[in-house]
């Protein structure tokens, strides 16, 4: 049984213009110890999944349907109160996007990544400090750190305590949003190292958010190619990297600039659709190099083995 | 952006190292220094009288500071007191039933100036008849005036004032002074009315005596003759006079006698507890429903909002000036109305508008996220964001409240029974202080009220040149 399985999450901001679809239908499933990256362009939809998945709603929430079982269980179903006690950092939780600022500016590191301990588990301060400081040292950073301000740290520091906070209470999912995106590429290598050591140690399973294909490639099991709210294209790191179904995930590939490489980087012409009023059919088709008449209507995900929503997988022409 | 000061002694710390912070600190530190040593100058005894016109009747009115004659080689009059065991007392007896009773008092009087007024007050028992008493004036110069012959009226415990400067039924003491003074050779007056007795007792031989703005002062040596008859053998009489001074204290007195150096100290700590007090409680609850208001957001807000808007429009100082006129108030329930009409006030939609920013940064979805309650959030997050603001607001409010309740108090609607600052100017004012000169009555109180608000002022900027980034000087 998978550790955790979404069916058909979706998840629509309201605006003035009308509801932004920004999770439309998504559908995965994600063993124990398993790592799934999800990877899109900005604005895909990848940050509002992880919000859909640990429930961390905007005010504007327009629609938010769909299922996320989580060991069994549904989590959907429980009530705020119930999700924020036995979900919230019990069962999955998250590193965000931009650990600069997901730090408490008046509170000690220490204290900070103590505190879900304090919160749920109503923890001594002495116990608390305890284990933070055994979290500070498992992702590699010296125990003082514990009694120092966030903006006494680097970058790549605070991004590690972010990580050691998300792992205080051994969490079976983490979610990682986006965790190096700020960050040099040496200090990159650093945290992908730290993240690696973690899912081997305490089998954790991550859902690895970025759009960093190469990054992903490090950490990945398997891969999910996200694309205006939707799962285009999903199967194992060896399916996605060497032999990519959908064009949109192969366009992506091209994009990616290699060390002194031969081939120069490609881009995508357009711009990704409009979530309030996306392209009927295939998202990707306006800009698709490979569109025919079929993509107008909604292709299915799964051909076989292969997950990859593009018409072209019928003739076997992809 | 700057890093944020962390923490309250980190922010004491910078404010104290800029020159506005260690000037607000040093006058602070001076005031609560003059409201620790308080209880030790004046305890609370003293103050308590403060409205009780009988407890300063020793003191003379409308006097000056004493220390002015530092600045002129005239040296001011002081006040003289004679108490009742000062007083020589002699006794003898004539016969059965009469007993004579001398009491004499002597003092030296070394000033330039004439004494402001004098009393002499007797306090006797008898057992059938009243006592007959008369007073001799001694002076320096050998010459005797006596002052008083008559009946004492009161008997003891009631003290009996002896009538001594103007007429009355027992005694005419012009008169009698008059008719001493021209016959050692002064110039007679038109008018009885102006010969004041204790500026001729105490003036030079010449022509002048009478005219209080040119006669001399005699100085030297003086004694008082107090020779009763008595006609029981068990009466008793005792005497005390005072001579009263021009000046007094180091801060005057007012019209009543009271010592203004009393009031001025005693003032420090109301003013510092009613601003303090009437800043911290007012700050917090502003603080906390305007965080309140934005996080929860909605209907809640929106009533906060507009209890903040109408509380903001209704005019506080009329309705405390309506209360006052309606009710016997004390500080204590001015400070409760003062409070109650600032609930939520102008801070409450400034900290609405913090909150509403820091609301939507990352840490607090991220600790939204690992299922923090709202009210750690609130508490956490979001308050301790809104303390660089609130603490300069703290210390920029006090004066605010400060200047509030003098103004009550000037108004005479403040607490009747407490010395204030803006009561004591209030009683300057319509006594006509400056009107007649009495500058120390309104300079002082309204130095004490300039240099609190000062202080507190000076730490509101250095608070705000701290805590403020876009103020900080790197």
């Amino acid at each position: 049984m998978a550790l955790l399985d979404v069916k058909e999450l979706s998840l629509y901001y309201r605006t003035s213009r009308g509801p932004v679809k920004a999770v439309d239908g998504i559908s995965f499933e994600l063993g124990e110890g398993e790592t799934l990256a999800v990877v899109g362009e900005s604005g895909c939809g990848k940050t509002s999944m992880a919000s859909a998945i640990l429930r961390v709603l905007p005010r504007n929430v327009h629609r938010y349907t769909g299922e996320v079982r989580l060991g069994g269980t549904n989590v959907m179903e429980y009530s705020n109160e119930e999700f924020r006690t036995k979900v919230r950092w019990r069962g999955i939780s998250m590193v965000f996007q931009g650990a600069m600022n997901s730090l408490n500016p008046v509170m000690k590191v220490g204290y900070q990544v103590g505190e879900p301990l304090l919160v749920h588990l109503d923890a001594s301060r002495d116990e608390m400090d305890e284990q933070a400081r055994q979290a500070l040292r498992s992702v590699r950073l010296p125990e003082y750190i514990a009694d120092r301000y966030p903006h006494e740290l680097s970058g790549g520091m605070k991004q590690r305590v972010v990580i050691a906070m998300a792992l205080i209470m051994k969490p079976k999912l983490v979610i990682l949003d986006e965790p190096t995106s700020a960050l040099d590429v040496m200090t990159q290598a650093n945290i992908i190292n730290v993240l690696k050591r973690l899912k081997r140690e305490a089998r954790l399973s991550y859902v690895f958010i970025t759009h960093d294909l190469a990054l992903a490639s490090e950490l990945a099991d398997r891969v999910a190619i996200m694309y205006a709210g939707k799962i285009v294209e999903i199967g194992t790191a060896e399916q996605v990297y060497r032999d990519a179904k959908h064009p949109y995930t192969r366009l992506l590939l091209s994009s990616v600039p290699l060390l002194r490489g031969i081939r120069t980087p490609e881009s995508i012409p357009g711009t990704p659709p409009d979530l309030i009023n996306p392209p009927k059919g295939c998202r990707f088709r306006p800009r698709c190099p490979q569109a025919f008449e079929r993509c107008t209507e909604e292709p299915p995900l799964a051909w076989g083995d292969r997950l990859a929503a593009c018409w072209l997988m019928e003739g076997g022409a992809a | 952006m700057a890093t944020p000061i962390v923490g309250t002694r980190a922010a004491v710390r910078d404010a104290l190292r800029t020159k506005s912070g260690l000037f607000g600190f040093g006058m602070l530190a001076f005031i609560i220094a003059t409201v620790i040593v308080i209880p030790f100058i004046a305890p609370y005894d003293v103050v308590r009288a403060w409205a009780d016109v009988a407890a300063w009747t020793d003191n003379p009115r409308n006097a000056a500071p004493d220390w002015i004659d530092a600045f002129d080689d005239r040296k001011q009059s002081r006040n003289i007191i004679l108490d009742w065991n000062d007083f020589n007392k002699g006794e003898s007896n004539t016969s059965q039933n009469l007993k004579i009773i001398i009491l004499q008092g002597r003092w030296e009087f070394p000033y330039h100036t004439f004494p402001s007024n004098y009393r002499l007050q007797i306090r006797a028992t008898w057992a059938s008849t009243p006592i007959q008493i008369a007073v001799d004036w001694r002076r320096p110069d050998d010459e005797t005036v006596r002052i008083f012959e008559g009946l004492v009226t009161r008997q003891a415990p009631e003290i009996d004032v002896l009538p001594l400067t103007a007429d009355d039924p027992r005694n005419d003491p012009q008169d009698r002074v008059r008719d001493w003074a021209v016959s050692v050779g002064a110039d007679d007056v038109d008018s009885l009315r102006d010969v004041r007795p204790y500026v001729t007792l105490y003036a030079a031989q010449g022509g002048q005596m009478l005219d209080p703005n040119r006669a001399s002062v005699l100085r030297g040596r003086y004694s008082l003759t107090i020779t009763a008859i008595a006609r029981n053998l068990t009466d008793t009489l005792e005497a005390r006079f005072t001579s009263f001074g021009q000046v007094y204290g180091l801060a005057g007195t007012d019209h009543l006698g009271r010592d203004l150096f009393v009031g001025i100290i005693w003032g420090a700590p109301v003013a510092l507890a009613f601003g303090t007090a009437a800043v911290f409680i007012t700050v917090l609850s502003q603080v906390i429903l305007g965080a309140l208001g934005a996080y929860y957001g909605r209907r809640f807000d929106e009533v906060i909002q507009r209890a903040t808007d109408f509380f903001i429009i209704i005019p506080v100082l009329p309705i405390l000036i309506l209360i006052g006129q309606l009710y016997e108030v004390t500080i204590v329930i001015i400070l409760t109305i003062v409070i109650l009409f600032n609930i939520v006030g102008g801070t409450t939609k400034v900290v609405r508008s913090i909150t509403l920013q820091v609301r939507e940064e990352l840490y607090v979805e991220a600790a939204r996220s690992y299922g923090a309650s709202r009210r750690r959030i609130l508490f956490r997050y979001i308050i301790p964001r809104t303390m660089p603001y609130t603490f300069a607001l703290l210390s920029l409010s006090v004066p605010s409240f400060i200047f509030l309740e003098a103004s009550l108090s000037f108004l005479g609607l403040g607490d009747p029974v407490l010395p204030t600052w803006g009561a004591i100017m209030g009683d300057a004012s319509r006594n006509g202080a400056l009107y007649n000169g009495l500058w120390w009555w309104i300079a002082f109180p309204a130095s004490g009220i300039v240099f609190t608000t000062v202080a507190f002022a000076f730490l509101g900027y250095a608070f705000d040149k701290v805590l403020n980034p876009r103020l900080r000087e790197e």
